[in-house]
């Protein structure tokens, strides 16, 4: 059995509440900074789940391609490795902003309360209460299919090759040990 | 309580402002202008608020001719059974007497694209009012997104404090989120294994109105709580947003709102089932199964039987109506009657809802769910559009058809909602429905009975 003091669910509640309003306009000041309208997409790539993190910058060309012209695009990520390299993969990002482990935070708080279309938020593990984890391994799932169809709804698609850097190819394990662009 | 009712009246507020409401009544004030008469109607957009304007227009008697979207992805699949096509196909010899209709945020483009073709006159596009967003919308949309999100979780705050206050904090709370009968009966059919699994000795199954708790009942829960589908939804959602801190599960895949990876329309493999998805993300891989109570005898059997006019083994249920799924034509259901009274069976319709209707040569019957399973046994043989009814039929020992049409929105439906999966019904046979051969799968069907 769990918590089931209800004057702190309450707490929690409010303070999740709280961190979601200082989520958005941790958002609205990175909208407005970058001259980005409301129906411009950021993609988020959260730190905790690098090969979630490696097919969500290695699709991405191929996702910005099934969006409307015009829509402009940036990447929010807490993870070093992704704001140093993910030049190798596109060159179609109009900016990568790097976040603090807390502001990712209270943007996942904003995420959960309101998840709207112009955010896609590439993990597996968070939000918690995600499901898609539970089936990788199952048949021929794999977390390069859940993102290829559960976070970016590629429907047509093509297997993509990793990028070459120092002559040398991009895999996971090669991007999470810091090869810099 | 001051605040569950000001939650309430928010969320109610923005739900009544929902786009099919929204998409409805636009329709409703085009179709009494008389915009539509004796037009050649053209649907342009393939996605959801196409299929609402479909049903709205087919709701009102008005037949559309054609679906075009500029999407190589769904060229030639079908929505709402009508094949979709690229606008020049459909558009590209000019037709005085076309009315191109759309609900699209693309609304603008589209009128572009169109007046490229030589459509320009008033009469000939019309964007349904309320759904195009420009960006002032869309940012106004963000504040009003945040107000009513946070609305609904102190709705579901106050939803969950009533059940502890109501039920004491050491019970737990199963809850079903979705009102569909195939849900509520699979939930129930593996749940008691699962609450043994878990050890949970005190627990509350929340369902979503009338059918799902008499489905329940079938099962001999005995802690059921029927509740407004509203408020299970905004329960749902408030359990999700607690990561699983509370003495409460949603018992289905979609545990949130909008985040969860795996649903119908997104499925990372073509091979995965609805019933892998609820071993798998519901039940944590504990999924033993325990079956339906049925509380009529054979005598009864006889009794109901003969009071129709009806003959055990000689007769056909079916069931053409379905909550998710649609797009059977009514000619598909009357040449299959007429071709089953010829070959000497008794057909009865299967009625759910308030509104479904007998199909033209049949007995209408509104079976309880404690009887339904042992009354298809003794007809013989049941037929129907896969829908909630089949689940609970997966259990029937008789003759069944299941019937997959098409869907826009599921790629491959009969390949996720499968009955044959992780043998769950393996006396079923499926068969998938094509609007243009229909006559193919009548034949198959009476090859099948006889």
């Amino acid at each position: 059995m769990i918590n089931t003091n209800l004057k702190q669910i309450q707490k929690n509640l409010r303070s999740k509440l709280k961190k979601a309003k200082q989520g958005k306009k941790l958002l609205d000041r990175i909208y407005a900074s970058n001259s980005l309208k409301p129906e411009d997409i950021c993609v988020v790539i959260p730190k905790g789940d690098d090969e979630c993190e490696y097919y969500a910058l290695l699709y991405f060309n191929q996702y910005k391609a099934t969006c409307a012209p015009g829509l402009k695009h940036i990447i929010i990520t807490d993870d070093a490795a992704v704001s140093t390299s993910y030049t190798l993969f596109t060159d179609q990002i109009l900016e990568c902003i790097r976040l603090s482990n807390e502001e990712m935070l209270l943007l996942l708080e904003w995420y959960k309360l309101v998840c709207n279309d112009t955010i896609v938020w590439c993990s597996l593990l968070t939000p918690e209460a995600r499901t898609g984890l539970e089936c990788v391994g199952f048949s021929d799932i794999t977390i390069e299919k859940i993102v290829i169809r559960s976070i970016y709804h590629l429907k047509d698609f093509h297997e993509e090759k990793p990028p070459i850097c120092e002559g040398q190819e991009v895999t996971p394990e090669i991007l999470f040990k810091g090869c810099k662009s | 309580m001051l605040s569950r009712i000001l939650c309430k009246k928010i969320a109610k507020r923005i739900n009544n402002n929902n786009a099919k409401t929204s998409i409805n009544e636009s329709l409703m004030k085009i179709i009494h202008e008389g915009r539509l008469d004796h037009r050649y109607i053209v649907v342009f957009g393939a996605g959801w608020t196409s299929e609402l304007m479909i049903e709205c227009l087919s709701r009102n008697h008005i037949k559309v001719d054609a679906v075009i979207d500029n999407s190589r992805g769904k060229h030639d699949n079908l929505i709402a059974g009508i094949r979709i096509r690229y606008p020049e196909e459909i558009l590209g010899v000019y037709r005085s007497d076309a009315t191109v209709i759309t609900a699209s945020r693309f609304a603008d483009d589209m009128k572009k694209q169109l007046r490229g073709m030589g459509y320009r006159r008033r009469e000939q596009f019309i964007a349904l009012e309320g759904i195009s967003l420009d960006t002032t919308e869309i940012r106004s949309r963000w504040n009003y997104s945040f107000l009513y999100r946070k609305a609904i979780k102190w709705y579901g705050y106050e939803t969950y404090k009533e059940l502890i206050e109501k039920y004491g904090n050491n019970t737990f709370f199963f809850c079903i989120p979705v009102p569909g009968i195939g849900d509520t009966y699979i939930v129930c059919s593996y749940l008691r294994s699962y609450i043994n699994y878990k050890n949970i000795d005190r627990y509350v199954l929340l369902v979503p109105g009338n059918v799902s708790k008499n489905i329940a009942d079938c099962f001999g829960f005995s802690f059921v709580e029927e509740m407004p589908l509203n408020d299970i939804r905004y329960l749902k959602d408030y359990i999700a947003y607690n990561d699983g801190n509370l003495n409460a599960r949603v018992m289905h895949w979609d545990k949130s709102s909008s985040y969860g990876l795996i649903n119908e329309k997104s499925l990372p493999s073509e091979r995965l089932t609805y019933l892998d998805v609820y071993k798998k993300v519901v039940f944590e891989e504990v999924f033993t199964r325990e079956f339906m109570q049925q509380s009529i005898d054979t005598k009864q059997l006889d009794e109901l039987f003969h009071n129709c006019g009806l003959i055990p083994n000689k007769t056909v249920i079916i069931s053409p109506y379905a909550q998710s799924l649609s797009g059977i034509s009514e000619s598909f259901w009357l040449k299959l009657v007429q071709r089953l009274s010829a070959a000497g069976y008794y057909v009865c319709t299967n009625l759910g809802g308030k509104d479904e209707k007998e199909i033209e040569g049949t007995i209408p019957f509104r079976l309880p769910f404690n009887q339904i399973i042992k009354v298809c046994e003794h007809a013989g043989i049941f037929i129907g559009i896969r829908s909630g009814l089949c689940d609970v039929l997966s259990q029937a020992d008789c003759l069944k058809f299941v019937i997959y049409p098409e869907s826009i929105n599921i790629k491959n439906v009969k390949a996720f909602f499968t009955l044959r999966s992780n043998e769950f019904d393996t006396k079923v046979v499926e068969v998938d429905y094509r609007m243009n051969r229909e006559d193919d799968l009548i034949d198959l069907i009476i090859a099948g009975i006889i």
